[in-house]
């Protein structure tokens, strides 16, 4: 997930948390008497509330049009949660009449191959994140125990980065490396 | 952040259903059916009977405040960092270790110690804490098992370079399997 929906996902629990503390906590106040006694004996749907829809007929339209608007904003965040901000295609020449498109597909089957033959790496992969106009590439290694960890970081950071760049003719395209390193059941030797 | 993503998801589906459902009353009544879904009338007449000082006004008030309070500490709680940045002076590259499998790393290095049965390593943003077990017949040099953990520890942080420094912090306790 990317980090935008992530501090979005920590802005919304953060707002409706202090949304329903603060109405938990005015109830609780006023069933404690805090503001006055006759509020805490008074019943939660006055007679005055029931019957203003009543005398206002546009109440109930105004409510219906209000949460018709919380439908559409919790729709979208179950949309956002659900969207993968993973690209496809890639156009990577629009130069002259045609367009050069790469697929992420091919892009990973080049970087695992390369990646997968340096010693030390048991599994590797890409792809390409974010926007189409302005990809990052991420690439997993899951190193295997057998090599020296700084060994494959020298051969990421002076081959397969380089590499990347040049196939997707984009010098300065971010490149974002996530090692897993050595599994439980094997010994590190380096 | 995967626990956030499940409860943001949750709280969206709800939100979602009960507002459908709280339009599809209100627009009942406006067409002068009768209610869609929910007893609109009985708990109506139920609130009415109820006072804020009552206890069913306070059950749902204080449920509120519990659920508020896990939603807020859910939004503001960081938790540790699912990977580690490390150091790397390439343009544009960013390069992490899962936090996880350095974990294992950093275990599997304290328990190839000499004296020590099992350990098990947490690693956080600063800093990582290995709490060892000794060998039985090992609780007397359980400081020395200690400064060894510690060293073997410092080496594989060392070697990964994180971009920032995490302090090794050591707790050895002593009764494990010979």
């Amino acid at each position: 997930m990317s980090a935008a929906v992530d501090r979005g996902n920590r802005a919304r629990l953060s707002l409706l948390g202090l949304i329903l503390l603060v109405l938990g906590g005015l109830g609780l106040a006023a069933g404690f008497g805090a503001f006055g006694s006759s509020v805490a004996q008074r019943p939660v749907l006055t007679d005055d509330v029931r019957t203003f829809p009543e005398e206002y007929a546009w109440f109930w339209w105004a409510v219906a049009a209000v949460l018709l608007g919380i439908a559409l904003l919790a729709l979208r965040w179950l949309l956002i949660q659900l969207r993968t901000d993973r690209v496809t295609t890639l156009s990577i020449d629009r130069s002259g009449q045609g367009e050069t498109l790469l697929r992420g597909s091919a892009l990973r089957d080049v970087v695992e191959e390369e990646l997968e033959s340096f010693r030390g790496v048991g599994r590797a992969s890409a792809s390409l994140r974010g926007r189409a106009d302005r990809p990052t590439c991420r690439v997993a290694v899951v190193l295997d125990g057998r090599g020296n960890v700084a060994d494959v970081r020298d051969q990421v950071e002076s081959t397969t980065v380089p590499h990347l760049r040049q196939a997707l003719e984009d010098e300065d395209v971010p490149v974002d490396v996530r090692l897993r390193l050595a599994p439980r059941d094997r010994r590190v030797v380096q | 952040v995967l626990r956030n993503r499940v409860i943001t998801a949750l709280l969206a589906l709800l939100l979602l259903v009960a507002a459908i459902v709280c339009l599809g009353e209100i627009i009942a009544a406006q067409l002068n059916r009768g209610p869609w879904l929910l007893p609109v009338d009985d708990v109506s007449t139920y609130l009415q009977d109820s006072p804020w000082s009552g206890s069913f006004a306070r059950a749902v008030c204080i449920g509120l405040v519990i659920l508020g309070l896990v939603l807020v500490v859910a939004g503001v709680r960081r938790g540790r960092p699912r990977n580690i940045p490390l150091q790397t002076d390439v343009k544009g590259l960013t390069l992490q270790a899962s936090r996880r499998s350095l974990e294992r790393v950093l275990s599997q290095s304290a328990e190839l110690q000499d004296g020590v049965a099992t350990a098990r390593a947490k690693v956080g943003r600063r800093s990582a804490r290995v709490t060892a077990v000794t060998r039985l017949g090992s609780e007397d040099r359980s400081r020395e098992i200690s400064d060894r953990i510690r060293a073997a520890v410092d080496e594989q942080v060392q070697r990964l370079r994180p971009a920032r420094s995490l302090s090794t912090r050591v707790a050895v306790r002593s009764g494990g399997r010979r």
